[in-house]
């Protein structure tokens, strides 16, 4: 190849192909080529008299261009890249040789030889700005994922897309049901977080972007066509603005919009960008929403479990505790995380149930892989014994959880704590079975004292006659026949019936709230004679009194159930053959103590033992027996017989050849002590039973009723008995009375329905002013008032209408004593 | 001689008193409450036994009203004791509403005699 030749032709067209251009000393245009015409957008005419300097992109990298003119002016060569703004605005690049030259007339000049690398340069920059596009992505995506609080994120995001795009000015605007709020605001300075409603119409620009994927562009904010921008957005300075969804369809957060000053041209890879960002934001938040979800859902369901009043377990295949809830953790008696791996079996099922137990666990979780139906195992009800060795009685439910390949891993059971309800049952039906044993019992008495009284009747006829015939047999002269004698027989036998129902009586119209001082030997004396029919014959009673016993404290009609009770008691323990031994004595009592109440005993006493030669009982079958904690047919009732005693001062012991082996003979030994009665108490007893009338019906008795017809009959009455009466119609008035000289009143007879004032509030009246005072409410079927409501308040009377006069004055008498 | 007006629901009692008393005093004996009202405004009695318990009245209203009519007539109230309808004694109620003496039925033909003889005699 010939170095130095050159077909002319090529080396025009490739000087053509180069924008070529000389400059005078001062950078005057003083020729250009037809390339550099078409590249700078201009003819030759337009570049005369123009300078470099004209070209050169102001705006942009201007210390580059200084060095520029610097170069020059120093007649060095200048080789660099210059940014160039064409006459028609464009801006292009140009790889540029400058170089000076001496020209004909020795003129200074230069002569320069550009390159467009406009594309080159775009394509460069483009894939730098995608670089760090890639990589603020990358970032935000690792910020997302650190759970950073959604404000944090979207202040990031919006600096970061704003630095990226060379935008002043950004917002985040979060969508709620039919307004817009501003959370987040960015400008070159800094972001804030505020919040400012924005309304949103239908034809607003957020109905358009929540259902668009791609950013949209508004080059006019204030004269869109296509949508309305609310005055918050158009009022912001600025004259275009780009939003970009942030969210999609389904869940969409809100918009991102970002402010220009002029119309923005949104490139693709731009646009991929903010797509990619807010896809990346709105990731970041759904699941932030959904975590916070779950954590409210996880406190939820903790609480629900430390709320729940059942225990709650998880336990694994050994029995191994995983998960326990608070209530659980209180039944136990230890603290929650102390339960956490230990085996709930091992430590809380009492020992002797412990094997079986496991066994039975094993069992359950082995059936549940073989029957895969068996989702819940409705459990017996077990005893567990807490940290505390406190017995718990636990209803269980259990269910299996499973996992993936459908092996049992642990067992998740609830139990409710019936222990209290157990005992609490075992209370009402004791106190069922109480109450109807009183029901039975006052019934009886009803019974009893109706038919003494008829037979006092009957025997009133019986002895009369057979006196009338002895006295006839005696005026005749016949003293000594054989019908004198059996007349005699007859009336010796009725004599004794009548003593048997005296007693009965006697015994009957005891009263049975109070304990009064009795002589305790012929009290029993009646009371076993009544009761020993009950008793087979096959049981052999052996009574045993010593002489001269002191008077005691007991309420006679109590004392009868309760040697009832004990008798029954002894006849059960025998199987209906033995003896029953009762003896009593007056004991000197030393360090000892009563078995019911626990307390010391060291007094003196009468002890009255009843002694059954039956098997006996143990010292645990005792304290439940008296304690009442397990229903023992055998033995039930002796918590009420200890009550008896208790209410009369008294206390109770029991012996059994199985836990006092001192105990010579075979058997149970119930001993009652009662209270001795001083002289003094039986004093006052005896003055109390003694109605001394003349002292009565000196007392003065208030009657109130709003019915002049009841008020007069009343007043009659007692004033033919002999007391003082006054007698008010108006409520109002008789306690305005009262409260003139309360001491002036015995007794207070008052009706309950009165328009003015109810009887209860008129007794409570005059409760508060003489707590002491006797009242007798009268009152009506109807009404809400009853005897015991009344007694709640202090009444001390109550007396149901119609009145009957006796009982009325009976009342009276009673309270009066 | 006195006049005695006898009121018991049982009419063995009524007899037994009749023969107790007749020898010595005009005894009329009734069932009733009713009945005896009517006796008593046919003529005057000195004495009036009751019963404490008759089927159509209570005994002590009843002689609250007798003894209204008859201010001066002596009163003897006899009872089996231990009402039927409450759990109480009547006799002592008896004697607040003016019965002198009671008697707890069953009485011998000596305690009866004695009692109205005492009570007959105040006259």
């Amino acid at each position: 190849m010939a170095s130095n030749d050159i077909n002319p032709l090529i080396l025009n067209d490739a000087i053509n192909s180069l924008i070529i251009c000389t400059l005078d000393k001062n950078l005057n245009f003083t020729y250009a080529n037809q390339k550099f015409c078409d590249t700078f957008s201009c003819n030759h005419e337009q570049l005369t008299n123009k300078n470099l300097r004209d070209f050169l992109d102001s705006s942009k990298a201007s210390s580059n261009h200084q060095l520029l003119i610097h170069t020059l002016q120093k007649n060095n060569i200048w080789i660099g890249e210059l940014q160039i703004k064409t006459r028609t605005g464009n801006i292009i690049w140009l790889d540029s040789t400058i170089k000076p030259s001496i020209g004909e007339n020795t003129e200074q000049q230069f002569i320069g030889i550009f390159v467009d690398i406009s594309s080159t340069k775009e394509l460069i920059n483009s894939l730098k700005q995608r670089a760090h596009q890639q990589g603020l992505i990358a970032i935000l995506s690792q910020l997302s994922l650190n759970n950073i609080p959604v404000q944090d994120l979207l202040d990031q995001t919006l600096a970061v897309i704003c630095g990226s795009l060379n935008i002043k000015k950004g917002m985040i605007l979060k969508f709620t049901d039919d307004h817009a709020l501003t959370v987040n605001t960015y400008n070159t300075q800094h972001c804030i977080a505020h919040e400012t409603s924005i309304q949103i119409d239908k034809n607003s620009i957020f109905e358009l972007v929540r259902h668009t994927a791609s950013p949209i562009v508004s080059d006019s904010l204030k004269t869109d066509s296509r949508f309305e921008v609310p005055d918050e957005l158009s009022q912001e300075n600025s004259e275009s603005a780009i939003f970009i969804l942030i969210g999609d369809k389904k869940f969409s957060y809100g918009t991102l919009v970002l402010f220009t000053d002029s119309s923005y041209d949104l490139k693709r890879d731009e646009s991929s960008f903010l797509k990619t960002i807010s896809n990346i934001l709105a990731e970041a938040i759904n699941r932030n929403r959904i975590e916070a979800a779950l954590k409210e859902e996880r406190k939820k369901s903790k609480m629900y479990l430390d709320v729940a009043k059942f225990l709650i377990l998880v336990l694994d295949i050994q029995g191994n505790i995983l998960l326990a809830n608070r209530h659980a953790a209180e039944v136990l008696g230890q603290p929650q995380d102390n339960l956490l791996g230990i085996n709930f079996i091992d430590n809380f099922i009492p020992p002797e149930l412990v094997d079986k137990v496991h066994s039975n666990y094993q069992n359950i979780v082995a059936q549940i892989e073989v029957d895969e139906d068996l989702h819940d195992i409705q459990g017996n009800v077990t005893c567990i014994i807490d940290h505390h060795k406190k017995e718990h009685f636990i209803r269980w439910r259990s269910t299996p959880i499973t996992n993936n390949e459908g092996q049992v891993t642990s067992v998740l059971s609830s139990g409710e704590d019936i222990t209290e309800m157990l005992a609490y049952e075992k209370e009402q039906r004791r106190l069922e079975k109480e109450l109807n044993q009183a029901h039975k019992m006052e019934a009886i008495g009803i019974l009893a004292g109706g038919i003494a009284h008829d037979f006092n009747n009957i025997l009133a006829s019986i002895l009369g006659f057979t006196d009338l015939s002895i006295e006839q047999l005696e005026q005749l002269d016949q003293p000594d026949s054989k019908i004198h004698q059996y007349l005699t027989h007859v009336r010796e036998a009725g004599i004794k019936a009548r003593d048997i129902i005296a007693q009965m009586q006697n015994i009957n119209l005891q009263d049975e709230s109070i304990s009064t001082p009795i002589l305790l030997p012929s009290l029993l004396k009646s009371t076993l004679k009544m009761l020993r029919s009950a008793l087979t014959s096959s049981i052999a009673v052996n009574v045993n009194i010593a002489n001269d016993m002191p008077a005691v404290f007991t309420n006679a009609a109590k004392f009868n159930q309760l040697m009832m009770q004990l008798l029954v008691n002894a006849k059960n323990a025998l199987d209906n053959k033995g003896n029953i031994d009762i003896s009593m004595n007056l004991e000197t009592i030393q360090q000892s103590h009563c078995d019911y109440c626990g307390q010391a005993i060291n007094d003196k006493y009468v002890v009255l033992s009843i002694l059954d030669n039956g098997p006996g009982i143990s010292t645990e079958a005792i304290i439940e027996v008296v304690k009442n904690t397990v229903l023992n047919s055998k033995n039930s009732g002796l918590s009420s017989v200890s009550r008896v005693m208790h209410d009369a001062g008294g206390h109770m012991q029991i012996r059994s050849n199985l836990t006092n082996p001192e105990m010579r003979s075979q058997g149970t030994d119930i001993r009652l002590l009662f209270k001795i009665a001083s002289e003094d108490d039986q004093e006052k007893q005896r003055n109390k039973s003694d109605i001394d009338l003349s002292s009565i019906t000196s007392k003065h008795l208030m009657i109130v009723d709003d019915e002049n017809s009841v008020a007069t009959f009343l007043g009659e009455l007692f004033r033919n008995t002999g007391f003082k009466v006054s007698v008010f119609g108006d409520p109002v008035d008789a306690v305005r009375n009262f409260e003139n000289d309360p001491e002036d009143y015995d007794l207070i007879i008052t009706d309950q329905i009165m328009p003015a004032l109810t009887g209860d509030l008129l007794a409570s009246k005059m409760l508060s002013i003489r707590e002491d005072l006797p009242i007798i409410l009268c009152s009506g079927h109807s009404d809400k008032m009853n005897a015991e409501k009344a007694r709640e308040i202090n009444i001390r009377g109550f007396v149901k209408k119609p009145v009957d006069s006796a009982e009325l004055l009976h009342l009276v008498v009673d309270l009066l004593k | 001689m006195s006049n005695i007006l006898a009121v018991d629901d049982d009419a063995s009692i009524l007899t037994y008193i009749e023969q107790t008393l007749n020898n010595e005093h005009t005894v009329v004996t009734v069932e009733t409450v009713a009945d005896a009202e009517k006796e008593i405004q046919k003529q005057s009695f000195d004495l009036l036994i009751a019963d404490l318990v008759i089927p159509d009245k209570n005994g002590i209203d009843m002689i609250m009203e007798l003894k209204k009519l008859k201010p001066d007539m002596h009163i003897l109230a006899i009872s089996g004791g231990g009402g039927i309808t409450g759990r109480f004694d009547y006799l002592p109620i008896a004697k607040l509403v003016g019965a002198e003496i009671t008697l707890k039925k069953p009485f011998t033909i000596q305690e009866l005699r004695s009692s109205v003889k005492q009570l007959l005699s105040d006259n």
